[in-house]
């Protein structure tokens, strides 16, 4: 995941904290809306705004496109299961689960692109500025900035790696190999992120900060700890293909 | 695979990183037996250059020979990642298996070795190297010295004809960084070396190249 979004200037606090604002309370309301009809000319507002913000440089058009073809998957996601009700003879169409399933479509276009709109340029750090100062827990404001910075390093790490492999000639294929060697580096990746937190614990103890006092068990060594959770993460995938 | 002709042949290479462009009009030749180093400050384009002798940034111009052939697509490439060998800057980032003798071995794997030849072959890579005792050791257990010789081991597991090296001596002690340039010397093969390090162009480099800036 791409944290970096295009150079714009960060708008003054209150501003950012308007944005936000209007966003959520734009959000909730939307989500009350029982009228397709309503719900339409939402998405179609909604729209606008987005590509209008895409016309002044702040929305790339192709990164407006990729986040309505995300959001849309979800919804065709919905639309496989909702509208279908589980009777004696199979599956039947159900008009009442055809409906929320349109009003679930309708209301979840609508949220995004009017969150896309009201929240173009802005990069996760502005965001959690400015719902720190609606009153968002400073915690929470933080944990949700770490989130989205350590999401980008994982995802650096996973391509470094992937480069790596490339280059001593790993080509992925439909077989054995490929799936071991995949777990191989989904443990890599939890190596990488442990051994980034212990260094990053250490900066932030080099600076002083307090941490509760660490329990005297002694951890599991790094690369069994990993190997352990790729394996569970992949059983956990098999089952659930297999069920 | 080529008798005569260079190695490596690049011909009016245009090269950008991020959307701009870093490397202009650059000709680049390397032959049998030549160590060559690429000179250059920071950003102007050296780790651009090597990756994309093995395909991993796109050409944005002109033309490029490994070993005989043109390489354009991925298709060209990839069966040159092997006898071209990358040694990339941190060491970190390509050590791949849980111990040292299985990351050696994942190269001959990925050749088509069986588990007990590649093995084989990875041991032999560490004791010509000099670091068979740490064949068994994790990888993220090693100090930045052997996580560079472990990263050097993977890559001459695959019997490269071309060493491909970035910064190989960056962040090394003097003992770690002699012991490197030694292996490296020993080797006997033909390289492309990108370092700001004097020692390393000192004790290597048969011919010299420099990276100036791409005009704005």
């Amino acid at each position: 995941m791409r944290t970096a979004l295009p150079a714009t200037a960060t708008p003054p606090a209150p501003r950012l904290r308007l944005r936000l604002g209007t966003a959520v309370g734009i959000s909730v309301l939307l989500s009350q809306l029982t009228s397709p009809g309503l719900l339409l000319a939402a998405c179609a507002a909604g729209l606008l705004l987005a590509l209008a913000a895409s016309a002044n440089g702040v929305l790339p058009l192709h990164s407006l496109l990729r986040r309505i073809a995300s959001v849309n998957l979800f919804v065709a996601m919905l639309w496989l299961t909702l509208p279908w009700a589980l009777q004696g003879g199979g599956p039947q169409w159900s008009e009442a689960g055809a409906h929320h399933a349109l009003l679930i479509s309708l209301r979840t276009n609508a949220v995004a692109l009017g969150c896309m709109a009201l929240l173009a340029g802005l990069d996760a750090f502005a965001i959690a500025r400015a719902a720190a100062g609606l009153g968002l827990p400073s915690r929470l404001a933080r944990l949700l900035v770490l989130t989205v910075r350590y999401l980008g390093v994982l995802d650096d790490t996973r391509r470094r790696i992937d480069l790596a492999m490339r280059a001593r000639g790993f080509r992925p294929g439909a077989n054995r190999r490929t799936v071991a060697v995949l777990a191989q580096q989904l443990a890599l990746i939890l190596v990488h992120a442990m051994l980034r937190a212990e260094r990053v614990d250490l900066a932030l103890r080099a600076r002083a900060f307090a941490t509760a006092p660490q329990p005297a068990t002694r951890a599991p060594r790094p690369w069994r700890w990993a190997a352990g959770t790729a394996a569970l993460c992949l059983g956990s995938s098999l089952l659930w293909l297999l069920r | 695979m080529n008798a005569a002709g260079p190695l490596i042949l690049g011909r009016g290479l245009r090269l950008a990183r991020a959307g701009k462009v870093v490397v202009e009009a650059f000709d680049l030749e390397l032959h049998a037996g030549e160590r060559l180093f690429v000179l250059g400050a920071s950003g102007t384009g050296k780790t651009t250059l090597l990756h994309s002798l093995l395909g991993f940034v796109p050409l944005a111009g002109g033309e490029l020979q490994l070993l005989g052939r043109t390489c354009r697509s991925e298709q060209d490439f990839a069966p040159l990642r092997g006898p071209l060998g990358l040694l990339f800057q941190d060491a970190g980032d390509q050590l791949f298996g849980p111990t040292v003798a299985e990351d050696a071995a994942f190269g001959p794997l990925n050749r088509g070795a069986s588990a007990a030849e590649a093995r084989e072959i990875a041991l032999q890579t560490l004791a010509r190297i000099g670091i068979a005792h740490l064949a068994e050791r994790p990888v993220h257990a090693l100090s930045g010295g052997e996580q560079r010789l472990a990263a050097l081991a993977g890559v001459l597991a695959m019997s490269p004809q071309v060493l491909l090296l970035d910064e190989p001596t960056t962040g090394l002690d003097e003992a770690a960084s002699e012991r490197l340039l030694g292996v490296l010397a020993d080797s006997g093969l033909s390289m492309i070396v990108a370092s700001h390090d004097p020692a390393c162009v000192g004790a290597l480099a048969t011919r010299r190249i420099t990276l100036a800036p791409a005009p704005r």
